[in-house]
């Protein structure tokens, strides 16, 4: 990379990380203003039904409750930025050490749904295009329509009678993991909600692919190099492709920051023990702390990747790549 | 016995946190639909032919309700799984046996005085804790002074009231002299609540949860699972017969149901009545229906109109048509109730039967001056068919021109700062012996109070009947009480319903409990696996 270059592309990259890191502070705000506003807290939560006045403002105090909102979220964000989390309001864990497995679970589902979800979506793309309006293109095309209207857990619902309760019995129904495990001890139990997380991202790539391809495979330029004899697979993969990877790549970033949602549907399905289940039970046990740090995680995940989405669409794009 | 969280519905709890929740609730009908599907094919009961029990196996537990505030803590529940995890853990003095009967567990004698003011409590021989410790009076002492700590009361605490703590007196290595403030001669009736009076160690330590249960603690990963290992030195010898118990939460009951269905657990205790009709015959999973424990009142506040007036509360009880209410709510899954709780009691008076009488609904109302009556009911999630109950009985009231509009709340708005002040809502018990149930609910001293009970003819009732030794005398005072429950007090109690707990055919033991408990009494220490 020539250093003139260099400089818009650093600017392009800090200004958007600003804005990352401004986006995340926002949404800790308003996370926490949004829990705050839920009725309940994290005191009577833990008291449930038991908790007579007494005990209520006993532990209210013991865990900051008592104090003003600014302040909570103050001592919250003070704790943040000098890197120690805090502690679970509900059970006194470090949130670290409860959420980092989560995090790690949820990480080897996705790369695992990213690593045979993508190019199975590339290939059937690319095939689909090369035999515009074929029988093949025609299923899978329908196929992909219809996975695309379907929510992830209709999917993953669909998948379970399929593979593990009715239809066949072959698959485990549920992901239980025992704490302390990791989930590649079992790969068993990660096949229906990989398979689940491959065909909701099928749709987007497969589609973006498909058209890419096709309009590419039209261009002059490729009518220029058929007509010059060069064999089918060569002109596509050679010379189409790299042409029409360019936005499909951004929308392979945006999928998978799509997917830090949709992975809380899919692990609440499959009870998988990911950082999505773990933010469903935090909300309903209103442990503050863990709400946040799972939120900023997947806020960061989501703002990361549309980072990337934007640099590599930038890179692919000679007139946005000098623009600067 | 907790009350929070009960079912897979209350987990969904709120609908104020945007689009997220909203997809969840979405999320849960589809499951749940699913699980119609899903099931056809494979549940099927099996009928028991129980041989001999057999040893080892390690036993996967799930339920729903449990959560990141699940607790090991003795005497402490908090959630819906807590209460078995904690009954395998510690044992009490005494408890309701499956037949609601109060029985011995780790006592071997408790003996009042003349005057019912100082027991003797004596102890079960060569019962050891899981750090091989001997149970002896001090621990009893000691538990006692836990549950009952002014600055830290615990759920039992009100139960352990008139105790008189700082007189307690250790006779020999198993002998305790529990002097009273108060008679009290239902004393056993008062701790039979088996998750609230499990005896632990002097020196008891939460991080350290030691006691007596058939299973000692191995792991526990609050709102995820927990594993027990077996007790080798369980004082009822020969028992357990499992290795090892894992209790597992799961968030929904279509998970939990799946999971089952999957081989993936043994037992999903306590499932949605819904899901019988699911189960047939010949296939590889049973269905375990116990005798109705739970019950869910509608709770009526005394103190505030239009309550105040008994004739109101006389014409509701009126309106209610409560076979058809237990048909809507529950499938008929349950047992008529008549306002007046704890049905298997010796004391408990049969002869109180009402039927659903409009005319004399409606009189009563003219007398009250409330022709054109309008009032709010609060419902929720809060237990197996509460919320279609609320639904039946606006409908059924209809009848007397009573207008009754539903509040539906989510589960913490209902346990939430206004719990036990709501005019007119509901809540759920698990059996207790009648005296124990009116410490808990009709005194002024009462933990959960919700109707505002507060009579001084009744309360005096209560006390003579505590220093009534003898049971016929005992009896007939609790007859005069639940008179007064019949008529005039603030509880309808439309049923007492059935609990259904899903098991695979390999597992053997259980036996149906009529307490509320699931599982016969979580009876884990009789569970075998073939």
């Amino acid at each position: 990379m020539r250093p003139v270059r260099a400089h818009p592309l650093r600017r392009f990259i800090l200004r958007r990380l600003a804005l990352g890191v401004l986006t995340l502070f926002l949404v800790s705000v308003l996370v926490f203003a949004a829990t705050e506003a839920l009725p309940g807290n994290a005191a009577r939560a833990v008291l449930g039904r038991n908790a007579t006045p007494a005990a209520l403002a006993s532990l209210e105090t013991k865990l900051h409750l008592d104090r003003p909102v600014w302040v909570q979220y103050e001592l919250w964000l003070g704790g943040v930025l000098s890197g120690r989390p805090g502690r679970s309001l509900v059970n006194g864990e470090k949130v670290l050490a409860q959420v980092a497995p989560r995090i790690r679970n949820s990480a080897v589902l996705l790369t695992l749904a990213g690593l045979f979800g993508v190019p199975l979506a590339l290939l059937a793309g690319i095939v689909a295009a090369t035999r515009r309006d074929g029988a093949f293109d025609a299923s899978v095309s329908t196929i992909a329509l219809a996975l695309a209207a379907l929510p992830e857990f209709v999917v993953g619902i669909f998948l379970v009678i399929l593979l593990a309760t009715t239809v066949i019995h072959w698959l485990p129904p549920v992901s239980l993991v025992p704490p302390g495990t990791s989930v590649l001890a079992r790969p068993r139990i990660l096949v229906l909600p990989v398979l689940t997380l491959m065909l909701v991202i099928f749709p987007y790539i497969f589609r973006m692919m498909r058209g890419s391809m096709a309009e590419i495979l039209e261009s002059d330029y490729i009518e220029m190099a058929r007509l010059k004899g060069l064999g089918q697979r060569r002109l596509v993969m050679l010379h189409a492709l790299p042409n029409a990877i360019a936005p499909v790549i951004q929308v392979i970033a945006l999928t998978f920051a799509y997917l830090a949602g949709g992975v809380v549907l899919v692990e609440y399905v499959f009870a998988y023990p990911g950082i999505g289940q773990g933010l469903v039970e935090a909300i309903f046990a209103r442990d503050i702390p863990v709400i946040q740090f799972d939120v900023v995680v997947l806020a960061g995940f989501y703002v990361s990747l549309n980072i990337v989405a934007d640099l590599l669409a930038v890179l692919a794009t000679p007139r946005l790549r000098t623009a600067g | 016995m907790s009350k929070r969280v009960i079912n897979e519905n209350s987990v969904y709890a709120n609908n104020s946190t945007g689009p997220e929740i909203s997809r969840r609730h979405l999320l849960r009908t589809a499951a749940v639909g699913s699980v119609g599907l899903a099931a056809t094919a494979l549940a099927s009961p099996v009928a028991d032919a129980a041989p001999a029990p057999k040893r080892g196996g390690n036993l996967r537990l799930g339920m729903t309700g449990g959560s990141s505030s699940d607790t090991i803590a003795a005497d402490n529940t908090v959630t819906q799984l807590d209460t078995p995890r904690i009954m395998m853990l510690f044992e009490p003095l005494v408890s309701v046996d499956r037949d609601g009967v109060v029985g011995n567990i780790l006592a071997e004698s408790l003996e009042p005085d003349k005057t019912a003011r100082e027991w003797t409590i004596r102890l079960k021989k060569d019962v050891v804790f899981h750090n091989g410790k001997k149970l002896t009076a001090a621990d009893v002492a000691f538990t006692f002074r836990h549950i009952a700590d002014p600055k830290n009361p615990l759920p039992g605490a009100t139960a352990l009231l008139p105790i008189d703590l700082a007189n307690m007196k250790v006779l020999d290595d198993l002998t305790l002299r529990v002097p009273m403030k108060i008679p009290y001669a239902d004393f056993p009736g008062g701790m039979s609540a088996p998750e609230y009076f499990g005896i632990v160690p002097v020196g008891y330590d939460p991080k350290n949860p030691v006691g007596t249960g058939p299973f000692r603690y191995k792991s526990f990963t609050p709102g995820q699972q927990s594993v027990f290992l077996r007790n080798d030195n369980y004082w009822r010898h020969g028992l357990p017969y499992l290795d090892e118990v894992t209790a597992i939460d799961f968030a929904t009951e279509a998970a939990a149901f799946n999971a089952l269905q999957g081989g993936e657990i043994d037992v999903f205790s306590q499932a949605p009545l819904s899901l019988l009709s699911q189960i047939q015959p010949g296939g590889p999973i049973k269905a375990m229906l116990s005798k109705p424990g739970q019950w869910v009142p509608f709770t009526m506040r005394v103190d505030r109109p239009p309550f105040n007036d008994p004739n109101v509360r006389l014409a509701l009880k009126l309106l209610v048509d409560r076979p058809q209410m237990l048909d809507v709510s529950l499938n008929g899954h349950g047992m008529i109730g008549n306002d007046v709780f704890s049905p298997w009691d010796r004391g408990f008076d049969k002869s109180l039967v009402r039927a659903r009488d409009v005319a004399h609904a409606k009189h009563l109302l003219r007398k009250a001056g409330k022709e054109d009556l309008k009032i709010e009911l609060v419902t929720s999630h809060i237990a197996q068919g509460a919320v279609r109950a609320a639904q039946v009985l606006a409908e059924q009231a209809k009848a007397a021109g009573v207008h009754i509009r539903l509040r539906k709340v989510t589960t913490d708005v209902m346990y939430g700062p206004n719990y036990l002040k709501w005019d007119f809502s509901q809540d759920w018990w698990n059996y207790k012996p009648y005296l124990a149930q009116v410490a808990m609910e009709l005194l002024k001293t009462s933990p959960f109070n919700e109707t505002h009970w507060n009579d001084a003819a009744y309360t005096k009732l209560y006390m003579q009947a505590q220093a009534t030794l003898d049971a016929a005398k005992r009896y007939e005072i609790m007859h005069e009480m639940q008179k007064i429950d019949f008529e005039t007090g603030g509880l309808i109690i439309p049923s007492f319903n059935d609990q259904v707990d899903l098991m695979r055919g390999t597992v053997h033991g259980f036996k149906p409990s009529r307490t509320g408990y699931s599982l016969g009494n979580f009876m884990f220490a009789e569970a075998w696996m073939s």
